[in-house]
């Protein structure tokens, strides 16, 4: 911008001196031609300055090689010959100074940068007038040395007596002890009569302490904003006190700068308001993001943390000033840390991408965590979002769940093994069934249908009912199987003995030798797996029921 | 009774009360520990980590002699003589044991290297490797989480309960609270078979009580600390007849950023390289002020002093200590210049003011000795003039309570009327008062926590039931 005011003034430059000399020139009397010089000096300095950064001093002014300062110098010092007023002086350069002012303010651009600008011309008009002075009054104490008797200033008049007395600036000079001897017509205006013969400190309203603030600075680029009361308004004016050479006094420069301040005024509240917008906005983004039951990270595309919530501190157990500027990898398991940069890589705007990543809490203790991360472009640089959110107690659940299902698969396959085994049993069982029925009671049926004595067919059938009430009650006897081995005589005397009657009795009652009954209790005891037991036969026999009773 | 009771309850889990914890677990006692805020570690876990060890090995090694008596002279002489000189010696005495400790016990690790730090006589402090008291507490967290130590956040105390007798045998507090809100969560009656040890820290971050003890921090003075620097703890104990020492000494730490909040990562960068290596200027005049190693309390009152806008300068060699200049960099806390002339410019100084400075405090090296402000020219300064430079904007901010509840050497608690111990009260760390006097040294926190956060662990655990 400054670089622009600058080559805009170099191409204006014409128009500019065109439209200064038809100001200066519009009353009409002659322009002294030192005048001209001036004034396409002061441009050019004015240009040259704009490109630098800072403010115009007065050792600028005076170190500067170059044409336009020595021009200024060599025409100032002319008029100084020329006996014309210090403030004719003064006036004549703020004429110059007003084109440029105007040129400035009728130039497009936002106006703050313009009164920034037009502040730093005020601060070079400022510096070149007390130059100027400097070289004037340097040039008077010459001549003075060298004429007996110097012309009076105000001997002479020139068209810059009345610029001098029309100027807005304010002007008053004061002697050695701060009483103001002299004051341009303007002066008189705002302060009035009581303006001469009075201390400039007092009529300024300055106290001490001020003083010593702009004593410190009295020169180069020193401006002072003061504020004067007016009966019931007040102004403001930069002020700029400017030693004057030859006594001790002071060239007290004054500039309304009130519509300045007006301005700056309008402009901090117009910044305060927005500050007040933007501290809502934010304050109400700081609820949001704290309301968030879930951990929220903004990490930068170092990848190192810039902000976090509360729920974050306590997810990670810091407190946000050690989250921030901590590489976000540091809360993930070392083994996971490929995968969170996974995550980031290659992440599109507004793309969001998940992980379950083991996250570490500030005691090194590890807990899974989902993590969400989320890209989003900021001021040219890459940001991420990232959610945490602490899954172990979800993760605990899931594994019961796990487990409990697992038990009970593990139930299923035990109750089916139990199902599977009272199966085979049941076909075991039916299996049993039918054997029997095949090999002890189909037989003994037989066996009873083609007996022909009832009382052996009876004992068969009683036999056969015995093993069908087995089958019923599942008791079923497997000795009396041992029974069906005996021959039909065998268990005729197995009835007897049971009965408790001896050989020789059962031989007479089955009409047999007491010899051949006892071979034939011999065989039982054999068929019956007896022998060399020791077991009384009788005895044993009277446990089996299936044996029936004796036939009569 | 009681919801629940252990033989040891500890108040915080900043360095002291993890000390605490840690001592008396091993003692064999039955430890928990009580903390507010939602995640452990406290103000202690956004401190500098910087430990003072006076007559180290190191120290040895590197050929400066020193000793826990020297270390002492440097506390009493910052702390102008206010001091409890039994509770200062005993920080001193174990301070070197308190960071082998550290190092070898609980496995912190230290940057290599001692470090100069303002208002000491010789360097002596070690700095942790993350440059960051978290560098200590995540470790001692580790070691709670080894011994089975319950740290239950969320959860704050009240009140504490005693006997007839005025033992002190449990705690009320709220489990689920939120801070700050007083009335959230619900309320617990925890039994201290033992005794309870009080390591809440300090105040900093609680303006309407420390504007009580000085209206000057008002909150118009930010602090270092954080938000859960409050006072309720200490209040507590007052209430029960603990004796308040010296609560009106609150220091403000002179290195802070005034271009970020808090602590920060400036404060390091100050204390590290922009004070010891660097000089500190007022950028209203481009002029030193103070001795940048003189003690934090001459340091902020000269930045106080005048209507001052200090500013830390220091060279690129000199920048080399500063362990945090990456994150100070990144966030602009401090900020690089090709000249000293571009740093002025940029700072606002007067032209040539701070050329001037730079180079009559170069010239100091040449003689010998900082005429102007008796800045201590150790081994190893340098003149500045190694481009590019560095400068961080300066503004205090509460840092410390030097105050706090009046201990023995033993850490108990001393009753105000009877200056005796109140039976089963204990404290450790910044909630007492009475180790530094006027102005605590930098570096000599973590000691005072530590050695007094294990004495008053090993003291709980073995108190007789």
């Amino acid at each position: 911008m400054a670089t622009r005011f600058s080559k805009l003034l170099h191409a204006s430059r014409g128009a500019l001196l065109d439209s200064w000399s038809r100001r200066a020139g519009s009353r009409g009397s002659e322009l002294d031609p030192q005048w001209p010089r001036i004034a396409s000096a002061l441009m050019d300095i004015i240009a040259r300055q704009w490109e630098f950064e800072g403010d115009l001093s007065m050792a600028d002014l005076s170190m500067t090689p170059g044409t336009p300062c020595r021009e200024l110098r060599d025409a100032s010092s002319a008029l100084a010959d020329a006996a014309v007023g210090p403030g004719t002086l003064v006036a004549g350069l703020s004429q110059v100074f007003d084109v440029v002012e105007d040129f400035l303010v009728g130039l497009d651009g936002a106006p703050r940068r313009q009164l920034v600008d037009l502040k730093r011309l005020r601060v070079m008009r400022d510096v070149v007038t007390a130059w100027v002075l400097n070289v004037y009054d340097m040039r008077q104490a010459d001549s003075e040395l060298s004429r007996p008797s110097p012309p009076r200033p105000t001997s002479r008049t020139s068209r810059f007596d009345q610029l001098y007395s029309a100027t807005t600036d304010i002007i008053m000079l004061t002697d050695a002890d701060g009483m103001i001897r002299d004051a341009n017509p303007e002066a008189l205006i705002r302060f009035g009569g009581r303006l001469l013969g009075s201390p400039m400190a007092e009529v300024l309203g300055l106290g001490d302490e001020d003083l010593v603030v702009i004593g410190h600075n009295p020169s180069g680029s020193g401006v002072h904003e003061i504020c004067v009361e007016f009966g019931n308004h007040r102004r403001h004016f930069g002020l700029r006190m400017l030693p004057r050479g030859a006594d001790e006094g002071l060239m007290v420069l004054l500039n309304d700068i009130t519509c300045l301040i007006d301005q700056r005024e309008a402009l901090e509240i117009e910044v305060a308001r927005r500050t007040g917008d933007l501290a809502r906005s934010e304050a109400m983004l700081e609820s949001i993001l704290e309301s968030a039951g879930e951990g929220v990270l903004v990490v930068d595309d170092d990848l190192e943390i810039a902000r976090a919530n509360q729920r974050a501190s306590e997810i990670l157990g810091l407190p946000w000033p050690s989250l921030v500027g901590t590489p976000v990898g540091e809360f993930v398991a070392y083994a996971d840390r490929p995968r969170l940069e996974a995550l980031t890589h290659d992440l599109l705007a507004h793309e969001a991408r998940e992980a379950e990543l083991q996250g570490v809490y500030v005691d090194g203790r590890e807990f899974s965590a989902a993590f969400t991360v989320n890209r989003f472009d900021h001021d040219g640089r890459r940001w991420y979002g990232i959610l945490i959110r602490d899954i172990s107690e979800q993760k605990h659940l899931e594994q019961r769940l796990r487990n409990e299902r697992q038990q009970s698969e593990e139930m299923n396959v035990t109750l089916r093994n139990v199902l599977n085994t009272i199966e085979s049993e049941r076909e075991e069982a039916d299996h049993l069934l039918s054997a029997r029925i095949r090999d002890t009671i189909l037989p003994a049926l037989d066996k009873a249908q083609g007996q022909g004595r009832a009382e052996i067919r009876t004992s068969y059938m009683e036999l056969v009912r015995s093993q069908l009430i087995g089958l019923t009650d599942g008791s079923a006897e497997p000795l009396d199987e041992e029974l069906l081995r005996l021959s039909r005589t065998e268990l005729e005397i197995c009835r007897f003995v049971r009965s408790g009657v001896a050989s020789k009795a059962i031989g007479e009652a089955l009409n047999l030798s007491v010899e051949t009954v006892q071979t034939h209790r011999k065989n039982i005891r054999r068929k019956l797996g007896l022998r060399g037991r020791g077991v009384n036969l009788h005895n044993y026999l009277q446990t089996k029921r299936a044996l029936g009773s004796t036939g009569d | 009774m009681w919801d629940v009771e252990h033989d040891v309850v500890v108040i915080g889990s900043g360095f002291a009360g993890l000390a605490a914890a840690i001592e008396a677990r091993e003692a064999g006692a039955d430890v928990v520990v009580l903390e507010k805020m939602r995640n452990p570690g406290g103000n202690s876990i956004v401190s500098g980590g910087l430990v003072a060890a006076p007559g180290s090995h190191e120290q040895r090694v590197a050929g400066i002699e020193d000793s826990p008596a020297c270390l002492l002279e440097d506390m009493l002489e910052a702390g102008q003589g206010l001091n409890d000189p039994d509770l200062a010696a005993l920080v001193a005495d174990n301070a070197c044991d308190a960071h082998r400790w550290t190092r070898d016990h609980i496995g912190v690790e230290y940057r290599a290297g001692i470090n100069h730090i303002g208002g000491h006589s010789v360097p002596r402090t070690f700095a942790t490797a993350l440059p960051a008291g978290v560098a200590i507490v995540r470790p001692l967290l580790a070691r709670c989480r080894e011994l089975g130590i319950s740290i239950l956040q969320k959860t704050c105390l009240v009140d504490l309960v005693a006997d007839e007798a005025g033992r002190v045998t449990g705690v009320v507090a709220r489990e689920n609270y939120l801070f700050p809100q007083a009335d959230s969560g619900r309320e617990r009656r925890i039994g201290a078979r033992r005794g309870v040890i009080l390591a809440a820290g300090g105040f900093g971050a609680d303006i309407p009580f420390r504007c009580l003890q000085d209206p000057r921090l008002d909150d118009g003075v930010e602090t270092t600390n954080q938000q859960g620097a409050t006072s309720e703890v200490l209040r507590v104990a007052l209430a029960h007849g603990a004796t308040p020492v010296h609560l009106s000494w609150i220091q403000l730490g002179p290195w802070a950023s005034d271009d970020e909040k808090g602590w920060g990562v400036g404060s390091l960068f100050s204390i590290l390289a922009g004070f010891p290596y660097g000089i500190m200027v007022d950028a209203v005049t481009g002029r030193r002020f103070v001795n940048e190693l003189s003690d934090r309390k001459l340091r902020v009152d000269a930045m106080l002093a005048k209507d001052r806008n200090p500013i830390a300068v220091v060279d690129a060699v000199g920048v080399e200590h500063a362990s945090t200049l990456d994150q100070c960099l990144k966030r602009g806390v401090v900020r690089a210049y090709d000249t000293v002339e571009d740093l002025a410019r940029a700072a606002g100084m007067p032209a040539g003011a701070l050329a001037a400075t730079v180079k009559r405090y170069n010239q100091a090296f040449e003689q010998g000795i900082d005429e102007e402000y008796g800045k201590p020219l150790l081994h190893g300064l340098k003149p500045l003039v190694h481009p590019p430079f560095y400068a961080i904007r300066l503004t205090p901010k509460v840092h410390h309570c030097m105050g706090g509840l009046r201990v023995d050497t033993r850490a108990r608690v001393l009753h105000v009327m009877t200056d005796e111990p109140i039976a089963g009260l204990y404290a450790a760390g910044e909630i007492t008062g009475g180790v530094h006097g006027a102005s605590r040294l930098g570096s000599c926190a973590i000691p005072d926590c530590l050695v007094f956060g294990r004495i008053a662990g090993a003291e709980a655990a073995r108190a007789l039931l």
